[in-house]
């Protein structure tokens, strides 16, 4: 018989009981408070994300060459800023496992690495390696501490292939009609890389199918700018 | 600021060949769980099959070992779960094996209430989840404690129809020793209702069956108390 937990032959044996599910729910409490103290992190990273997409949009409104300078300051400056709390995230897990929690910080830090290569590629038309997004945002790709997710890092790329696929029509209408080839490039080659993964049934492959909306969008500015004689093919 | 730069598209390839290939193993890696997890809950469920038939016609000693033998199935395919999870955070593949898991505490905790009358303890699980292998290397499959609860809830509804049919033989005893259970139970999952890893889980759904378990065995105990005025056969329910 388990003495730990409850014997159900007497009525009296219901305090044993009661005593053993505190116990559980202690352990259902541990996890719950790292969560609380996650979700501190949480918040400061969202602050981060909502500064970097306000800014985004300003490029969106305006893609002139000084906006675009502007956008890639703003965007290393407050990835400066989540080299500290990704710290902190990490002082939380001691003692856990990153996958437990990973959810909390997922989605924000796909924005996030989306953001820094889209600073990446404003600055130099390149693609930000993994291991480059990582740096930007102050963690490692290393699993022994903490650091960016694989899938969230590429889920990052397709967020950034959404809004390039946006600013390519953007920097029409301010007249740039140079750039939107060179982002037609550039998603043709990141579409030719994802389709080297072969990617199973999940979230990533899902995100990736819109893959193919953005390069046509981009297709088809490159083609209205083509046979108006205002891009040289 | 460089803005036309052609683009370094080898780089790109490289780049993805090499994600193509870390994906690959770990996906594979998942796949091979997600099969060994469904052999656990097929096994599982067998063994709690057999464990109803306990205390009727067939005879026991042989049910028990059959169920002893299929435990050990189970066992050994949880071991190989735990040996692709060496070296790797296990969280990483928990949703891949959550649900055999979750069948294996039914099963094991099915088991134990019958030859124990009680709960079979997390740790003492956690525990038969530590294996011992050859050269004195120690394997442990990580069970989150969300697993064992929900694997409480399913148990709870195999101690309902396991009531229901004896209360057919009028065994008001044992349908009681199920009601108080369940009920301690269900008190239990009311405490923790609301607790954040609880409510990312399958744990409402759960929760409504157990009641709904809860009020089937009542209603149970109550016919045989009912009964037992109608003949005065002395039998009592306490």
């Amino acid at each position: 018989m388990s003495e730990s937990t409850f014997a159900n032959d007497d009525a009296g044996d219901s305090e044993n009981a009661l005593k053993y599910f505190n116990q559980i729910q202690d352990h259902l409490l541990i996890e719950q408070n790292v969560r609380e103290r996650l979700a501190e992190y949480l918040t400061k990273l969202d602050q981060i994300d909502r500064k970097i997409q306000a800014v985004i949009q300003k490029l969106h409104r305006n893609p002139v060459q000084s906006v675009v300078y502007e956008t890639c300051n703003v965007i290393r400056e407050e990835c400066k800023q989540t080299i500290e709390i990704y710290r902190g995230i990490n002082n939380c897990l001691e003692g856990f496992h990153y996958y437990q929690f990973h959810d909390v910080w997922k989605f924000v830090t796909q924005r996030l690495s989306s953001a820094a290569c889209l600073c990446v590629y404003l600055e130099s038309g390149q693609l930000a390696s993994h291991e480059t997004a990582a740096e930007m945002l102050g963690i490692s790709t290393k699993q022994d501490g903490f650091f960016l997710d694989l899938e969230d890092y590429l889920h990052g790329l397709l967020s950034l292939a959404s809004e390039l696929a946006r600013l390519a029509v953007n920097f029409v209408v301010s007249g740039d009609y140079k750039r939107p080839q060179s982002i037609s490039d550039f998603l043709c080659s990141l579409n030719s890389g994802f389709r080297l993964l072969q990617l199973k049934n999940d979230a990533l492959r899902r995100r990736f199918d819109g893959l193919k909306y953005d390069v046509k969008k981009v297709e088809e500015v490159i083609y209205d700018l083509s046979i108006r004689g205002l891009i040289k093919k | 600021f460089i803005i036309y730069i052609r683009m370094d598209v080898t780089s790109i390839t490289e780049h993805f060949q090499s994600f193509s290939e870390k994906l690959c193993s770990m996906q594979d890696k998942y796949e091979r769980i997600v099969k060994l997890s469904r052999d656990v809950t097929i096994e599982s469920k067998r063994i709690i099959f057999t464990l109803h038939r306990v205390g009727s016609v067939d005879s026991d000693e042989d049910l028990l070992s059959n169920v002893e033998s299929r435990m050990k199935q189970v066992y050994s395919n949880l071991k190989r779960i735990a040996d692709e999870l060496k070296g790797d955070d296990p969280y990483r593949y928990t949703r891949a094996y959550s649900p055999g898991l979750q069948e294996f505490v039914e099963a094991i905790s099915f088991q134990y209430y019958i030859k124990n009358k009680s709960l079979i303890s997390y740790d003492e699980i956690k525990e038969s989840l530590t294996f011992h292998c050859d050269a004195d290397e120690i394997v442990t499959l990580l069970i989150p404690i969300t697993d064992y609860i929900l694997g409480l809830a399913d148990l709870t509804g195999e101690l309902m129809r396991s009531c229901i049919n004896e209360s057919g033989e009028s065994q008001p005893e044992i349908s009681n020793e199920i009601r108080r259970f369940i009920l301690t139970v269900y008190e239990f999952f009311q405490y923790v209702n609301g607790l954040e890893s609880c409510s990312r889980t399958d744990f409402g759904n759960k929760l409504n069956v157990m009641k709904q378990s809860l009020c089937k065995v009542e209603k149970a105990c109550y016919t045989l108390k009912i009964r037992e005025s109608e003949f005065s056969s002395g039998a009592t329910i306490t």
